[in-house]
């Protein structure tokens, strides 16, 4: 297995209460694979999503990602960890305002000793005319775009997307859902996508359905939709 | 409204960061202003209340000759007058120093009394506490001293502070080596001299002025006019009176003298009448007893002659009388014998009978007149006898007197003698009181005190550093207050939103948050007034203390400024506080719960420059655009920052300015140990002093001519001393002339003046010019000017002897001697006419431990600064990150290391520093600049330079506190949640 999370256990603490936001969660993704994590608000979603991409420490269990047990990794290691391995798509996309479209994505390629071309990534998701624009002046769409290009540009083993068109109208989201899976298909990308819009799921190959902090179903999609075959 | 009150007070204990560091700012600001400020007026305020606590003289008289009863009354007199009191005062020497003992007064200058008691005897004295201990014994070495004190030792019985003595240095005296060390006060009745030393008097309506302000120079005005017209009357007074009452000793000592002689001559006038007397009789009496002899010689001679007559009638002679006598007798017995043979009855028997009848009254009769002759003649022997005794007691009575009448001769004759030499001795008192000079009243105000006046003159350069610093301090302050507010109402924008669409008021949302900026805001001002008038003024204080003898500082709160700066705070919040939420507040509600766009990218200038551009990392190029995306907080960090690193420059400045003056004078350019002022000017060194120089190994004085004339210049009047050496080859050893010009070391010419380089500043003379100053009788002389020197304390003109007898038209005579080496200190000086000593170390002295306790204040200073520049630095780091919090997380998603991140975000800060430092560099030369030139006085130049090494330290303290800000920031930015800011825009 490419990632497997075993029995992985989140508890938070807020003064005298203590939330639970995800118990006894497992799953497998393969490598190549594009995964959706289905669930309502308070699922436990996004903290198994930070868990993922090291943004955050489970209290239990095991993440192996690539045969090694992320779970068990240091701060540092965990940084190391975002910054070689992952590539994120956010739902408020997170650019650096005041860095061109192009310069957003240079900036990790900053970071990253191999990474593809800024602008050939920008042209893949449709955006040559834009590089020079600030996000200021580019739409939501094109913004998440830029986001995804930012985020392929590391070429990351596993590419995060937290409600990547929550945010977007579904012309838009299509577009945005489009790159993703295309660059699932031809870049071989494991690709986790966490929405609680349920049309989406539909793409996945596998989709992981939560409730409640824990894994209420994992559906292997055989035969995933096309993008155009789904609305919302 | 309650329910705002209590969200208030929620976000207080939330922001408790934001909400101490707007506190602390105030809090800084006011207590840095308020007591730089302040702590000068407090310390007037604090000598005032001692000088009127312990009732300072305003004015003090001496005079040459002492003072009478009469001199007293008429400063009693005088209107303004409010106390008059007449002292005694006298220098002593003890142990080869020389210390003031005075009369204990209760109504003036009050000893304060610290330890022990007042003295119950005139033995008993109370002293100087920072000299002496309780139960030392002062003794008076001076000779002389029976007819002015009753005592020649004190025992000290307490400890005490006088008003009179505020410094650690004295002032002169005319005993010793000139130096005045201490000082003690006695009971008055201990004093005997017949005149008082002294008139203290205070002056109606000063005692509630304040001391060292024009309103109390204003207040003893009056009075020190009156005083300046009776001085000329009393002192022809006290003169006539001295000359009266010598002459009428002169005339006592003369009708003594002719008494006496008149007494002698009546005496021997009577003893000459008694001898004369005495001759008289003796002569009577000797004529009336010769002529008694001669009469008694003469009726003996007579009785004589009738006897010889008789017996020449009988034909015997005197001489054959007894032989006659004896024949007769012979023949008588023959007869008889004749007879015997014979009857009886014969005839021849009766013949013989009747013969020898006849013969025996014969023989009878010649027997009665031998017997008379024999009477006669013993009579005779007898009377000459008597006469050779009587001539004998007659010669004895003459010689007698005789031995009067040449006692007599002597008496009239010592007389003479004695009556020639009383005439001389007249002439000579008569001589003496020609002599005689006349009295002169020296009139001394408290600024003739030198600890009253330098303490005064202290605190004005204190004054010029804490006035325009503080100023400077608050403006930055000032800066950082609208910075922190403005940002901290920016961040409540979606609260104010809420509480908005709420139904809440404007108005009481505003006088929500006013409660929240204005109770950090009086807290800040609290604490900052406490820190301010409780440690800062007293930390200036402390500065002062080392060198003065006074009470604990007073605080004084003057009302203006107080007033001023917490209403201009408050004003400032306030203001700000209502702008800054009007802005926000004007929005409409659901925008406000909107997030606040993003500042918009933009491209800068610098971007034209592609090909440099492109070879910037994004940090580079972020970091630019950065810059100049957040003009606001760009201006205020790099303004910030400058003031801070300008202050310490100036601080800094201000210490190398100070520092170096005392060496370059009293090193550099004054090279002599020693200034004897001498009593009297002469034309050559005098021999005693010559003796004295040797056996004190003193090489080379030299004789100068020093003389205080007056300039003027910007309608101010200085003072400038004209030197003039007897040597002008010897005075290159003494003092270094190095001309402003050639920057050669000079010597005084012939032909012109050199004067000192503060001088040609203040006149605008240069070489070749002329320049005019006054002497004391307000005449004009006029110098040219050959060259100017280097010098930085007090003004000179030096010139040489020629010019000098060119210039003034007599000759030239010297009343100072300039040397090297040390005297002994047991030497009088007044034994060698020596008036003074002037010690070069002394001036060094009292100048650096000025100049080390102003260090103090500039540490203070700078380090209230770095604290400030702290402050700032962290703010806006503080502002910058929380700006970008957003940014920053997605960094940290990114994989950006934790050193990446601070990088990124300091950098900025850095760069703004830097250019902050820079500009804080100039900023802090001419704020140096100013401050000094303010601290001036207009007889000391303080340099202008300021180290290299001060700015050097100047800039890394404020990097080094941007270092420490950094590290403190990377703790936060640690914190920064990542999850948390990418959720949502809040």
């Amino acid at each position: 297995m490419y990632l497997e999370l075993n029995k992985v256990k989140k508890t938070y603490t807020m003064g005298d209460i203590t939330i639970t936001a995800a118990d006894k969660v497992s799953f497998n993704i393969e490598k190549g694979e594009l995964a959706v994590v289905l669930g309502p608000s308070g699922a436990g979603k996004t903290t198994v999503l930070n868990i993922l991409g090291g943004m955050d420490k489970c209290d239990s269990g095991t993440i192996i990602f690539d045969g090694k047990d992320i779970s068990k990794y240091s701060n540092h290691e965990l940084t190391k960890y975002r910054r070689n391995d992952i590539g994120f798509v956010f739902q408020f996309y997170n650019l650096v305002q005041n860095l061109t479209t192009l310069e957003n994505i240079e900036l990790t390629n900053q970071i990253c000793k191999d990474s593809l071309s800024a602008k050939d990534v920008l042209i893949s998701v449709g955006l040559k005319d834009r590089m020079d624009n600030f996000p200021s002046q580019l739409s939501g769409g094109e913004q998440q775009r830029v986001a995804i290009a930012r985020a392929l540009a590391k070429k990351p083993k596993l590419l995060l997307c937290d409600e990547p068109t929550g945010a977007l109208d579904s012309k838009t989201g299509h577009k945005v859902l489009e790159v993703l899976q295309k660059t699932c298909k031809e870049y071989g990308m494991t690709v986790v996508i966490i929405t609680h819009n349920s049309a989406i799921a539909g793409i996945a190959d596998r989709i992981i359905k939560m409730k409640n902090g824990t894994v209420e179903e994992i559906i292997v999609n055989e035969k995933p939709l096309e993008i155009k075959e789904i609305n919302w | 409204m309650k329910l705002l009150l209590k969200n208030i007070f929620k976000k207080i204990k939330k922001s408790i960061g934001r909400f101490l560091s707007i506190m602390f700012i105030i809090a800084l600001g006011i207590s840095v202003f308020m007591g730089l400020r302040e702590s000068t007026a407090g310390m007037l305020y604090t000598a005032d209340n001692y000088y009127d606590e312990y009732n300072l003289m305003d004015f003090k008289i001496v005079s040459t000759h002492g003072f009478t009863t009469n001199d007293v009354d008429s400063v009693s007199v005088l209107s303004n007058v409010e106390k008059v009191v007449p002292s005694y005062s006298l220098d002593v020497i003890f142990k080869g120093e020389s210390i003031r003992i005075h009369a204990i007064e209760d109504e003036i200058n009050n000893v304060v009394l610290m330890k022990g008691r007042m003295p119950k005897n005139n033995s008993e004295c109370v002293a100087d506490m920072y000299k002496y201990k309780l139960n030392n014994t002062i003794t008076f070495d001076n000779d002389n001293l029976n007819n002015i004190l009753s005592v020649s030792s004190c025992k000290v019985v307490g400890l005490i502070k006088s008003p009179l003595y505020v410094r650690d240095e004295k002032g002169i005296s005319n005993v010793g080596n000139g130096k005045l060390i201490s000082f003690a006060f006695i009971n008055k009745e201990a004093f005997t001299s017949e005149y008082y030393t002294d008139i203290y008097i205070l002056s109606k309506d000063s005692k509630g002025k304040k001391s060292y302000y024009v309103e109390y120079e204003k207040s003893i005005f009056p009075l020190k006019k009156e005083l300046e017209e009776l001085k000329p009357i009393r002192e022809t007074i006290r003169y006539e009176e001295i000359l009266k009452e010598a002459n009428n000793e002169i005339l006592k000592v003369k009708n003594d003298l002719d008494d006496k002689i008149n007494d002698s001559l009546g005496e021997l006038r009577k003893a000459k009448i008694d001898l004369d007397n005495g001759k008289k009789q003796l002569e009577t009496k000797k004529n009336k007893i010769l002529k008694d002899f001669d009469t008694n010689r003469n009726e003996l001679n007579k009785n004589k002659v009738i006897i010889l007559n008789n017996l020449n009638y009988l034909g015997i002679s005197e001489t054959e009388l007894n032989n006659y006598t004896l024949n007769l007798s012979n023949t008588i017995n023959n007869l008889k014998a004749q007879l015997s043979s014979l009857d009886s009855s014969s005839e021849e028997y009766s013949y013989i009978t009747n013969q020898i009848n006849e013969l025996n009254k014969k023989h009878d009769d010649l027997t009665l007149v031998k017997a008379n002759l024999l009477e006669i003649n013993k009579g005779l022997l007898n009377l000459e006898e008597n006469y050779t005794l009587f001539q004998k007691g007659i010669s004895k009575e003459e010689e007698k007197l005789q031995g009067g009448y040449y006692s007599y001769e002597n008496g009239m004759s010592e007389i003479e003698n004695a009556k020639q030499k009383a005439n001389k001795r007249i002439n000579e008192a008569k001589e003496e009181l020609n002599k005689i000079e006349k009295p002169i009243w020296y009139l001394l105000d408290r600024t003739d005190n030198s600890g009253y006046i330098s303490y005064k003159e202290d605190i004005l350069k204190v004054d010029a550093i804490a006035k325009i610093l503080p100023i400077f301090f608050i403006m930055v302050v000032i800066l950082m207050i609208l910075n922190t507010l403005t940002r901290l109402i920016e961040e409540e924008r979606t609260e104010m939103g809420i509480l908005l669409s709420n139904g809440f008021s404007i108005t009481s949302i505003l006088f929500g948050y006013m409660i929240y900026v204005l109770t950090s805001g009086l807290i800040g001002i609290g604490i900052g007034l406490t820190v301010g008038y409780g440690i800062i003024t007293r930390i200036i204080y402390g500065v002062f203390l080392g060198r003065y003898y006074i009470p604990n500082l007073i605080t004084v709160v003057s009302p203006l400024p107080f007033v001023l700066v917490i209403s201009v705070t408050l004003i400032i919040m306030i203001i700000v506080t209502i702008v800054a939420c009007m802005k926000e507040l004007k929005e409409t509600p659901a925008s406000l719960l909107r997030p606040k766009p993003p500042k918009v990218g933009k491209k800068v200038f610098f971007e034209r420059f592609k090909c440099l551009w492109q070879k910037l990392s994004f940090m580079g190029k972020t970091t630019i655009r950065n810059l100049f995306r957040y003009k606001k907080r760009i201006v205020m960090t790099v303004l910030g920052v400058a003031g801070c690193t300008a202050l310490l420059v100036s601080g800094m400045g201000i210490n190398d300015s100070f520092n170096k003056i005392s060496e370059l004078q009293y090193r550099d350019i004054i090279k002599y140990d020693t200034m004897y002022v001498l009593k009297k000017d002469t034309k050559q060194m005098p021999l005693l002093l010559n003796e004295f120089f040797n056996e004190n190994g003193i090489v080379n004085p030299l004789l100068i001519n020093q003389k205080s004339y007056t300039f003027t210049f910007d309608n101010k009047t200085e003072d400038v001393y004209i030197i003039t050496p007897s040597d002008t080859i010897n005075f290159n050893n003494y003092v270094d002339l190095t001309s402003t010009i050639s920057n050669k070391r000079i010597s005084i010419p012939n032909d012109g003046a050199i004067i000192t380089k503060q001088l040609a500043d203040h006149l605008k003379v240069k070489i070749g010019d002329s320049i005019s100053i006054r002497d004391s009788n307000n005449e004009l002389i006029v110098l040219h000017i050959s060259d100017i020197t280097y010098n930085y304390v007090a003004h000179y003109i030096y010139i040489s002897k020629d010019y000098y007898e060119e210039i003034f038209s007599k000759d030239l005579s010297y009343n100072s001697i300039i040397a090297n080496g040390k005297i002994d200190n047991n030497i009088t000086l007044s034994d060698y006419d020596i008036l003074m000593v002037n010690y070069t170390e002394d001036i060094i002295n009292t100048f650096d431990s000025f100049v080390s306790g102003l260090n103090n204040i500039i540490i203070m200073i700078v380090a209230f600064a770095s604290f400030l520049a702290f402050i700032v630095l962290y703010n806006l780091t503080i502002i910058n990150v929380s700006e970008r919090k957003r940014e920053i997380a997605t960094f940290k998603v990114l994989g950006f290391y934790d050193k990446e991140i601070s990088t990124f975000v300091y950098r900025e800060t850095l760069i703004l520093t830097i250019i902050g430092i820079i500009i804080g560099l100039f900023l802090g030369k001419y704020l140096h600049h100013f401050i000094i030139a303010t601290a001036e006085t207009d007889n000391i130049v303080f340099l202008r330079q300021i180290n290299i090494l001060s700015y050097i330290i100047s800039s890394i303290i404020t990097i080094i506190f941007s270092v420490i800000v950094q590290l403190i920031i990377n703790g936060t930015l640690k914190r920064i949640d990542m999850i948390d800011s990418l959720k949502s825009i809040e």
